[in-house]
């Protein structure tokens, strides 16, 4: 298989260090005892953000009774948070408001863990750790388990106030890639879903208000598309239900959810898993789709052994010294851009939201994500059914693409304050609704805009204001395209935006991924440099040629590892080896 | 990756109802090498049942339109594999086993132990001989 772990022939035994500090930047403080502690921290350096999910079952086992620092001293988040403190590090508190895969029962208290997680597939949801140990994960649903993390969140939250602790905390939301992006563990199948879906429906049924709505549009039956649309519903109010009980419980410390993609943790790896065969280049995916995603990746379940090669290094590169820190300490480096590597983006991707029924025309089947993927590998930032909301402040000048069938006011009102603020838009104008095709046309007539209209496999508008773009094109019509058009289709109008970047058609299996930085006093002739950095975590030897642009200049050349590098005026050629990896700074200039 | 089969049982997890059109579905086909590769499960599939897969990963397959078809389809992948036989584990006692088992080596042992077996009569007869006598 591509890219396969070495196979462990012997039980393999895992370091203390390991299974307390499981990979970038996370610190099990339960693993260890806590007077080694400071020790083990100050073990710990070059490293300013410290990463500790707090483990509810540790602190309860039965969900009723709470021990912070009274009985276990490892208990004891204060004096954590102090040794952290005192070895320079800056703790960040992650609570977890799902199952968490690298907790046996997912970290619910054992007295809790009675109503075991189904997939869609019929099977009880685990996942295996990096000892190979399974951990059975356990309804959210179950109405015991959300209670007792209210009182969970009541406890912890009184426990912070009353020692004064000011350290942020964050709820996390664990989860894993998929082919439908972000899919937290919190999705489940089993009766306990099943018993609070029927009794939402039954409520929805019983409500006055509802009742005629119900009986109007559902009568006796539901549609698939209504039946879709309430299950979202119910997981979103049950899931709304630990998001306010984290919010009310711990607000003075409450800095709001963050996903975080576990490598290793969906279900397609865990039959290979169990066999040992751990998939570097299926991972090293994972990884790049985790960061596009916005989330943050945690290879906790992945044994140390695999992380030893290419992946560790990815995982140190792209995570543990670029995203964490600008993720956590954004604030801190806003002043000298040119301290910090941060992930490169030129696109930001806002797709449909769970609620649309799941045959509704997405980017994926408009070829957007093929052609990002092929020319501008992992440059953008895939924002899913996120809220959009335009801040002059934050505006990163990316180029944003939006569905029309998603539109609703904010959506329009912030799309086209972007576009009147010099930003550039592309919008699928299918599905859009009469009252905002109106809107849009009386906002063309209103600002005097020129329309250019273009035909190319459909009907293209264009306007322009100052610095700013507007593309509406109707997807529709690209559903029945072949590949090579869609893929040609983009090409030609994302080549029209001018945007300044090294496209490099990395042979399959190769992965690579760029970062940038704002350029120093020794750098002044150059706007930015950007970081290229090429993996190849396949088995297989990969060479290729790139061509660099007039406005790049090749400033350094680092991390080299298993590969030959050569490259004269205008072009590079790299050969890797398998496991192999490179990092290329290139000053860029308009 | 070749691999002798010829001491492996093929364990397959399979569930009724949780495709599209009801039928029967392969959630795990897998030896101890590991999950069996998508080029194998596709060519036995086609040559099997005379069509495409619906879906069809590494170690996933769907679908069958009843026990038999499963059942005939598994039987010719031992054969093709010239694997020892192969084991029909219905997915409500492959969570039965899972919630028993502690870990991994646990879990894949037990698995290997369980279910409906049917053995192959070619077992460990090789490609080689195959070409030889054939």
């Amino acid at each position: 298989m591509l890219g396969e772990a070495p196979l462990s022939l012997t039980t393999p035994v895992i370091r203390d260090e390991d299974a307390v500090f499981p990979g970038e930047n996370w610190f099990f403080y339960w693993k260890t005892s806590a007077s080694l502690w400071q020790a083990k921290l100050e073990s710990l350096s070059g490293i300013n953000t410290l990463l500790v999910p707090i483990n509810w079952a540790f602190h309860s086992e039965t969900g009723d009774k709470y021990d912070f620092a009274e009985d276990k001293p490892e208990t004891d988040l204060l004096k954590l948070a102090k040794v952290a403190q005192g070895c320079g590090k800056d703790i960040k508190f992650l609570v977890p408001m799902s199952p968490c895969p690298f907790l046996p029962n997912g970290g619910i208290p054992s007295l809790l863990a009675r109503t075991p997680m189904i997939d869609s597939t019929g099977r009880v949801q685990t996942v295996v750790d990096s000892t190979g140990t399974l951990n059975k994960l356990f309804s959210f649903f179950d109405p015991r388990v959300y209670k007792a993390y209210g009182k969970f969140t009541r406890e912890l939250g009184h426990y912070f106030s009353r020692n004064g602790m000011s350290q942020d905390v964050f709820g996390m939301d664990c989860g894993r890639v998929s082919i439908e992006g972000f899919r937290s563990y919190v999705e489940d199948c089993s009766i306990a879903y099943e018993q609070g879906f029927s009794r939402f429906l039954k409520t929805k049924q019983d409500d006055s208000v509802e009742k005629t709505k119900w009986q109007d549009e559902v009568g006796q039956i539901m549609t698939p598309d209504q039946e879709h649309s309430y299950n979202i519903e119910f997981s979103s109010m049950i899931r709304e239900i630990y998001a306010h009980s984290c919010e009310e419980g711990l607000s003075g410390n409450w800095e709001g959810t963050l996903q975080v993609g576990f490598l290793g943790g969906a279900e397609e790896d865990f039959f290979h898993r169990i066999h040992q065969k751990d998939s570097v280049s299926k991972y090293a995916q994972d990884l790049l789709e985790t960061l596009s995603l916005e989330a943050l990746p945690c290879s906790a379940l992945v044994p140390t052994r695999v992380k030893r090669g290419v992946l560790g290094k990815m995982l140190n590169q792209l995570v543990t010294t670029s995203f964490i820190e600008s993720k956590f300490n954004a604030h801190s480096f806003q002043a000298d851009t040119s301290a910090i590597f941060m992930p490169k983006r030129f696109f930001e991707v806002f797709d449909l939201a769970p609620e649309f029924p799941p045959d509704t025309i997405g980017w994926a089947d408009l070829g957007l994500w093929d052609y990002l993927q092929k020319y501008y590998s992992w440059c953008y930032s895939d924002q899913g059914s996120h809220t959009y909301s335009f801040d002059e402040e934050t505006n990163s000048g990316n180029l944003h693409f939006f569905h029309g069938v998603a539109m609703n006011k904010g959506l329009f009102h912030n799309m086209l304050k972007n576009f009147m603020s010099g930003g550039n838009v592309i919008l699928n104008r299918s599905g859009l609704e009469r009252e905002f095709q109106q809107k849009l046309e009386a906002f063309f007539l209103e600002n005097n805009l020129e329309l250019e209209k273009v035909k190319l496999h459909t009907s293209i508008v264009n306007t322009t204001l100052g610095d700013g773009r507007l593309v509406v094109f109707d997807g529709d019509d690209l559903i029945d395209l072949e590949e090579k058009k869609v893929l040609d289709f983009w090409h030609r109008l994302i080549s029209t935006f001018h945007i300044n970047h090294l496209m490099v058609v990395a042979p399959e299996g190769v992965q690579v991924a760029w970062k940038v930085r704002g350029s120093n006093t020794q750098e002044l002739g150059y706007e930015e440099v950007r970081r290229m950095s090429i993996y190849n975590p396949s088995s297989y030897k990969k060479k290729f040629k790139f061509r660099i642009p007039s406005t790049f200049r090749l400033v350094k050349v680092l991390d080299e590892d298993k590969v030959k590098f050569d490259h004269g005026q205008k072009d590079i050629e790299v050969e890797l080896m398998p496991d192999g990896s490179l990092s290329l700074d290139f000053g860029v200039f308009s | 990756m070749s691999h002798n089969y010829s001491d492996e049982t093929i364990s397959v997890i399979y569930s009724q109802g949780t495709t599209a059109k009801g039928r029967y579905q392969a959630h795990s086909l897998f030896t101890s090498y590991g999950p069996i590769d998508e080029t194998s499960l596709e060519e036995v599939y086609e040559s099997s049942m005379g069509k495409k897969p619906e879906f069809c990963q590494d170690g996933v397959i769907s679908d069958f339109e009843d026990l038999e078809a499963l059942q005939k389809f598994s039987f010719e992948l031992s054969q093709k594999l010239y694997s020892k036989g192969v084991s029909l584990i219905s997915i409500d006692q492959y969570n039965e086993i899972l919630l028993e088992s502690y870990n991994s080596e646990e879990l894949v042992h037990k698995l290997q132990e369980s279910g409906n077996f049917l053995a192959n009569p070619d077992a460990g007869k090789s490609n080689f001989f195959n070409k030889i006598f054939n």
